[in-house]
């Protein structure tokens, strides 16, 4: 492949997540990603400040007497500062109570794919589903992201998240199966058929949920929570750690929450496909990442005796990046 | 929750599914589910779509509005962090990088001296070309999805690289003259033969053996496919590209040479270019060639798994999956992998996996399927027979 050719404007996959904003684009031996969290930190504005920053190559944005540092610095400020970061979006949703929200996202979008390289390339972006039993509207969360992305000069459209997932994971069952994404703020679950989503549905408890309740029973900081699910924290084992222990017991209701929504979506046969066989059923997302999740899932699963049989339950590849992948993959498939 | 879709939506057939499988490219086989699908239902959008960029903007300065007089939230990221690899099913690294186009590339100058200049720099020698008008008019043909009889094609669609497997001299500037007279003698015997239509010797000549509007007897049992048709005995479907070397080198040393492999990049440009012939195209003889009688693939293994796609400019087409395997179930033996090598690792499971999936499509072992597909090709090599038999098998 020549070079030329491979600078051209291919289009972009984004998953534009509550925790993290990930980007995934084609490479010569398959996708590349990157990576930012999506949150900011802010520091009292100074010229002197402002200069460190630049020179140390720190991603921030002066507004008015702030700077705000955004994307994976904003947790090392934070740690450095002793105070908390703040976030743009809220359970897989933008946050209508963070006045940077849009300033900051469009930033970290604008770190990791840049204005469009000529008018028109297309960036595919992932949304969410309605929560189930919610009345949460997706219009402006949709439509904002859409903007941002206009903004920059891209074609933007919006894929359903676990559709997303499925696109990324289940090529190997022809885009057949259940694809779920576990992420900070929200479960995202989708039925697909040949490509055609069946139904989707979001779940309000994912990973921010357990570190907030951990946090509050344990009386721990959110970062402590953080630190100990990412030392070792397993839930196939014993834990012998106190926060260990709590984080299993609300990873535990995690799981059953998404179980007991699986059953309340999937539990009429009447609304499903006659698929004549069972079909997969793809983990992904941060939050699916501590050593025996999957185990636990399908333990809780199989205990729900769904009507839809599931062939094999399993994690994605590459859990950080299945979203970006899956909303790159579905670029690609309309060019 | 939502459930914008009833099953009746969904695409109904298996043949849909069935063909699904055989396309190997899993974005070409997304794009091809999706342009099967019935349309979704309605997006909840839709009824707003002449006013979208009015309903945007305004829903964004209303939000803007909203956010200003907000309060400020504290929360901590979810810090991520890797996971070993998992079980997953076969890779499926897809080809998804945007088709290299060549451009245009048109002929300059033909020379009295017998060659022909292209705006590449491509030169090709044709001293030793057999002439137009010794062979009645060739028909190029594929078969369609699912098609048991040719459909009639105005141009070839791919190309197949050969090696000549002739006799070689060491690459060195004291053995020019044996160079040479061993270059000569492949070119001799290769015309006699029509045995291809392009022959590259060692010092990057490329040398016109055969026209390309007349059969070069190149790869009489073989198969291909892309993602609209399936090509059988591709001496009616590709032009065949050969390279003075042999794949008993010495090890250490280059199949072909650096100039051999400039020439073919040159050359593959100018076919490509005039015929519009996919990247996905040009494969190497050792990953089309079959054996018939005993539903071998890779009777012959030109190239083993070192021909330079990257260098000719094309991507690594040893990851595609052998269309012998999963659409004819074909079968390859520890021989056809020694020779071939872990370029082919990839393309081996995946056409393995995509037979499993077809047979799980149609609720049958795959073995019955196996027996199935190599029914379907028996047939239609018969019916192909009694049309070509004047033809030279190779």
């Amino acid at each position: 492949m020549p070079k030329a050719e491979h600078n051209i404007a291919h289009p972009v996959g984004l998953d534009i997540g509550t925790s993290r904003i990930v980007s995934a684009v084609p490479a010569e031996s398959g996708y590349e990603y990157r990576s930012q969290l999506n949150s900011f930190v802010t520091l009292p504005n100074s010229k002197m400040r402002e200069a460190v920053l630049r020179r140390e190559n720190i991603p921030h944005t002066i507004v008015g007497p702030d700077i705000l540092v955004h994307g994976n610095e904003s947790e090392r400020f934070a740690d450095l500062l002793q105070i908390d970061t703040r976030r743009p979006m809220s359970r897989g949703f933008i946050n209508p109570s963070e006045t940077e929200s849009l300033n900051v996202m469009r930033q970290i979008i604008l770190s990791l794919i840049g204005h469009a390289k000529q008018p028109g390339q297309r960036a595919y972006f992932s949304v969410p589903a309605a929560p189930i039993g919610a009345t949460e509207n997706l219009t402006y969360h949709e439509a904002t992201l859409n903007q941002i992305l206009s903004d920059i000069g891209y074609t933007a459209k919006s894929v359903n998240e676990g559709l997303a997932v499925v696109y990324g994971e289940l090529e190997s069952s022809n885009y057949t199966g259940i694809g779920i994404s576990i992420g900070g703020g929200l479960c995202n679950v989708c039925l697909s058929y040949l490509a055609v989503p069946v139904t989707t549905f979001s779940v309000t408890k994912a990973g921010d949920f357990v570190d907030a309740s951990t946090a509050s029973v344990t009386g721990e900081l959110a970062n402590r929570i953080r630190l100990a699910k990412e030392e070792g924290f397993a839930l196939n084992g014993a834990n012998t750690d106190k926060i260990h222990q709590v984080l299993a017991v609300y990873y535990d209701d995690l799981i059953q929450s998404l179980v007991a929504s699986l059953k309340q979506a999937f539990g009429d046969p009447r609304s499903l496909p006659k698929l004549g066989r069972a079909v997969p059923l793809v983990l992904s997302g941060g939050s699916v990442m501590p050593r025996g999740f999957r185990e636990k899932f399908e333990v809780a699963l199989k205990a729900a005796e769904l009507p839809l049989p599931i062939s094999e339950i399993r994690l994605a590849d590459n859990p950080l990046h299945t979203t970006a992948k899956g909303a790159l993959i579905a670029a690609l498939s309309e060019m | 929750m939502e459930v914008p879709y009833q099953p009746s939506i969904a695409p109904k057939t298996k043949l849909v599914e069935l063909q699904a499988t055989r396309i190997a490219d899993p974005i070409d086989r997304l794009r091809y589910l999706r342009s099967k699908a019935t349309p979704a239902a309605p997006s909840r959008f839709a009824k707003y779509a002449k006013h979208k960029p009015l309903l945007q903007k305004g829903l964004v300065a209303v939000a803007l509005a909203v956010i200003m007089v907000g309060v400020i939230t504290t929360q901590r990221p979810v810090k991520a962090r890797t996971l070993s690899r998992s079980a997953t099913p076969i890779a499926t690294a897809p080809t998804i990088l945007t088709p290299s186009n060549p451009g245009k590339i048109w002929l300059v100058d033909t020379r009295d001296t017998g060659q022909e200049l292209y705006s590449n720099t491509l030169r090709i020698e044709t001293r030793f070309a057999i002439p137009l008008g010794e062979e009645p008019k060739w028909k190029y043909y594929r078969f369609g999805a699912g098609a048991k009889s040719p459909a009639e094609m105005k141009d070839p669609v791919g190309i197949v690289f050969h090696t000549t497997e002739s006799m070689m001299a060491p690459f060195e500037e004291e053995k020019n003259k044996r160079l040479k007279l061993l270059g000569e003698s492949a070119i001799i015997f290769v015309r006699s033969k029509r045995a291809y239509h392009y022959l590259v010797d060692r010092f990057g000549r490329v040398w016109r053996i055969t026209q390309e509007s007349e059969p070069a007897f190149h790869a009489g049992a073989s198969i291909w496919a892309d993602k609209d048709s399936t090509y059988i005995n591709l001496n009616h479907s590709f032009l065949g590209v050969s390279f003075e070397a042999a794949q008993s080198h010495e090890d250490g040393e280059p199949l072909i040479t650096d100039a051999q492999k400039l020439s073919a990049r040159l050359l593959t440009d100018m076919l490509r270019s005039k015929y519009h012939i996919s990247e996905k195209n040009c494969v190497t003889h050792g990953q089309v060639s079959v054996n018939n009688d005993n539903f071998g693939v890779g009777y012959h293994t030109d190239f083993g798994g070192e021909f330079p796609f990257a260098e000719v400019g094309l991507p690594d087409n040893y990851r595609i999956p052998l269309p012998s395997i999963h659409l004819f179930g074909f079968q390859y033996d520890e021989s056809y992998l020694n020779a071939m090598g872990p370029p082919m690792d990839a393309s081996l499971a995946k056409a393995a996996e995509m037979l499993a999936l077809q047979a799980k499509t149609l609720g049958v072992t795959p073995a019955i399927l196996t027996r199935k597909l190599r029914d379907q090709y028996g047939q239609i090599t018969q019916s192909l027979k009694k049309e070509n038999k004047n033809e030279v098998s190779n």
